[in-house]
């Protein structure tokens, strides 16, 4: 890196800020925000990797880091931005890694999502069954806004088990005439927009 | 190992932390500037997630995966919508798929409550939707049957005319037959007529003789030279020769022409019969031998002991008719 790049904690993210984030990723707006939002997906799952307890403010804090730098002197910044963000992201990580309390708040102060980690099976019973059933009864409402062909899809390639799973995944991508990468890829894609989907209908209630 | 299950096995261990620090980077790296890449770590991230909700890991697998990705609420919601996916019944999933613990407890009258939570415009348009469809598809097929009709009933215009040719042909064909039929007998009938003329004609001219007999005169050269005709068409002369004389044993006879006294015939051994007194030699010759010119016909006597006596000579001719 051009120059170590250090936390203050008194930096805000302002609306000029952002925009001019968005402009070093894309002169196009639109283009520019679908690339924001891939890119946090990354750093968000870059944080999931590395175990860390927020992945999520993790990623958040290395956006701002780099939008920062950005308002700074843009001139300096001579990578690429996916490059660039992976690097401080990497440095993020390895603060978190060596002060992993640096970041957590009262407990009394968390929301459910940010609740430290518990065994599953120390979870009641209850609740587990009623948030089942409500997460089955999510999925369901998601699935069926999905479209025909999409619904088709997701639905022949989650089905049966082991072996045959494999085997029907490869006659699907057949049938498609696509590669069994590309049909992973397309289901994934699917799968994202149904996690997505259903977290919200949780949160909805 | 295939490259790809090696890339897959490499990938599972960078996935669950197993990787040295070096590899893991390099692979870190890789996966913000790699879009496919990306993806595909993402896809194999889920197969593991799926792996363990469906309970298909081995004991020290399902260890490793739980110390590698149950650090985080998030995560373990990821888990949760796995578990909710597999036990999630599609509508168009194989009879054979084994429903699992969790999908058992899910009942028939569950599934219909959970269908009927769905706000209610959402269901009204829904079926407003099938209405829509239905009344598209009824309408379509009005149309298509309407015009299949009409179809068939062209196709049996079409049909009742080929019918109709296929009458006129054979009667066509019918009458030619006749007209044939007819033809051949008036052939046979005009053949027979022929035949009746050859016939009749056959009857009136003249049957040409094949066979002629001719008797030289007695007494032999002395008398004037007697003149023949033989018909034409004769095929064979019998020629007979009488005379007086002691009997021989057998009898010598040659035949030459006049004019260079060429011989054209002779025979010897020949056997005398006797009628009225007078002997005689019957000759068979050949009509084709006995062209219109004169001839001298000598006959000798011949003893048992093989002498031989001269006996009267013939002079005839053979005239043209």
């Amino acid at each position: 890196m051009d120059k170590a790049v250090t936390y203050k904690k008194d930096w805000v993210l302002t609306e000029q800020a952002f925009k001019t984030l968005l402009r070093w990723l894309d002169a196009d707006p639109e283009r520019a925000g679908l690339k924001y939002e891939e890119l946090r997906r990354r750093l968000v799952s870059y944080f999931n990797r590395k175990r860390c307890l927020a992945p999520e403010e993790l990623a958040d804090e290395t956006l701002n880091r780099v939008a920062r730098r950005i308002v700074e002197d843009e001139q300096l910044i001579n990578e690429e931005p996916t490059v660039y963000c992976y690097r401080v992201a990497r440095l993020v990580f390895m603060e978190d890694w060596r002060d992993p309390a640096r970041l957590q708040e009262s407990i009394d102060e968390l929301t459910p999502s940010k609740q430290p980690f518990v065994a599953p099976t120390l979870i009641a019973e209850e609740d587990e069954q009623h948030l089942s059933e409500r997460r089955l009864e999510c999925l369901g409402h998601c699935i069926r806004q999905l479209p025909q062909e999409k619904q088709l899809l997701i639905g022949e390639y989650y089905q049966g088990e082991r072996r045959a799973k494999i085997d029907r995944r490869e006659a699907l991508a057949a049938r498609l005439k696509i590669s069994l990468t590309a049909l992973r890829i397309r289901a994934y894609r699917i799968r994202e927009k149904l996690e997505a989907c259903v977290s919200k209908c949780l949160s909805n209630g | 190992m295939r490259s790809d299950q090696l890339n897959e096995s490499i990938i599972v261990q960078y996935l669950l932390g197993e990787l040295s620090e070096s590899d893991a980077e390099a692979l870190d790296e890789k996966s913000f500037t790699d879009d496919d890449f990306y993806h595909h770590l993402q896809s194999f991230e889920n197969d593991l997630i799926d792996a363990y909700a469906r309970g298909e890991m081995s004991p020290a697998r399902r260890e490793q995966f739980e110390r590698s990705f149950l650090t985080n609420a998030k995560q373990v919601e990821r888990v949760a919508f796995a578990k909710a996916l597999a036990d999630f019944r599609f509508p168009e999933s194989t009879p054979d798929a084994p429903p699992t613990a969790d999908a058992a407890r899910l009942s028939a009258l569950r599934s219909f409550l959970n269908y009927l939570r769905i706000p209610r415009m959402s269901l009204q348009l829904s079926f407003a939707a099938a209405a829509v469809v239905l009344l598209f598809g009824f309408t379509r097929m009005m149309i298509e049957t309407s015009r299949l009709r009409s179809r068939l009933n062209q196709i049996q215009r079409e049909q009742a005319a080929l019918i109709r040719r296929e009458q006129e042909l054979q009667a066509q064909i019918a009458g030619q037959l006749t007209d044939r039929d007819r033809l051949v007998e008036d052939l046979r009938r005009v053949q027979a007529q022929r035949n009746q003329l050859q016939l009749e004609l056959k009857g009136l001219k003249p049957v040409e003789p094949k066979f002629a007999f001719l008797t030289l005169p007695l007494g032999g050269r002395g008398g004037r030279a007697k003149d023949f005709v033989v018909p034409p068409g004769t095929k064979l002369v019998r020629l007979r020769v009488p005379f007086e004389s002691d009997d021989f044993a057998s009898y010598g006879v040659e035949l030459r022409t006049q004019t260079d006294d060429r011989p054209i015939w002779s025979h010897d051994r020949l056997k005398a019969r006797t009628q009225a007194g007078i002997k005689f030699i019957d000759l068979n010759l050949s009509a084709a031998l006995l062209k219109p010119q004169g001839y001298l016909l000598t006959l000798k006597g011949v003893t048992t002991d093989g002498k031989s006596d001269d006996l009267p000579s013939y002079e005839f001719r053979i005239v043209e008719k």
